[in-house]
């Protein structure tokens, strides 16, 4: 076991099997290559991508589809080759690996990164945001969430 | 911006060091080939979308009560 300090959840204990690595980072900050996916109870189904480097940097996600369930994940040869996928099959995204939309949470509202997911391949734990090689969605794809909705703790599913 | 127009098979020049090559062009989409010394990184422009997008995303900092509320809401959908 490892410890590390994480942006909102305080000190916490991680197994090194749980690391995700990034071989290239991600754009923008490529030299973070070694990150946790957290799942919380409380803030389901809200991914958070804690980065070990830096304490201070945990982005937001959400499973690809959470946010669109009829999400098609497209990824480049040069992708797949850095996650360890064989080119040309098709990635079955919830068994073999995972797909997560960055948020981006604003005042104004949340938007999710459907243009370029983390494709997490669940059998070496290798990671890539995938930039798609067509441009069939946003970067900044609105998330809707009920507008009305509960006070915390209320949800009940 | 400079606008030019070209046929397949027609290049332009960028400085001494960096030429764009029209290799194919079809109804929808244009193929280029580019030539560019190794130092100069020849990425497509949503490198810079999901660049810029993901350094909003991590500046935005909200607090953890508002996740935990978002969090609420989108399990009610």
């Amino acid at each position: 076991m490892a410890r590390c300090t994480t942006r909102y959840f305080g000190e916490m204990d991680y197994d090194e099997s749980a690391v995700i690595e990034f071989p290239h980072g991600l754009p923008g900050f490529e030299n973070r290559k070694r990150f946790l996916a957290l799942e919380q109870s409380q803030q389901k189904p809200l991914v958070f991508l804690q980065n070990l480097e830096d304490p201070g940097l945990c982005f937001v996600a959400l499973p690809v589809g959470a946010v669109d369930p009829h999400y098609e994940l497209q990824m480049t040869d040069a992708d797949r080759q850095l996650a360890g996928f064989e080119s040309g099959r098709d990635i079955r995204l919830g068994e073999e690996a995972i797909g997560l939309a960055i948020l981006t949470i604003t005042e104004t509202g949340v938007t999710a990164n459907l243009l370029a997911p983390i494709v997490i391949n669940l059998q070496n734990r290798k990671a890539v945001q995938a930039i798609a090689p067509e441009m069939r969605y946003s970067h900044q794809t609105p998330v809707h969430p009920r507008s009305n909705g509960a006070e915390p703790g209320e949800a009940t599913c | 911006m400079l606008m030019v127009r070209r046929r397949a098979g027609e290049s332009i020049l960028i400085g001494g060091e960096i030429e764009i090559q029209v290799t194919e062009i079809t109804a929808t989409r244009v193929t280029l080939g580019i030539v560019a010394p190794r130092e100069i990184p020849v990425v497509r422009g949503e490198v810079r979308l999901t660049r810029d997008q993901n350094l909003a995303a991590a500046s935005d900092n909200p607090p953890i009560e508002s996740l935990t509320q978002l969090a609420g809401t989108l399990r009610l959908r």
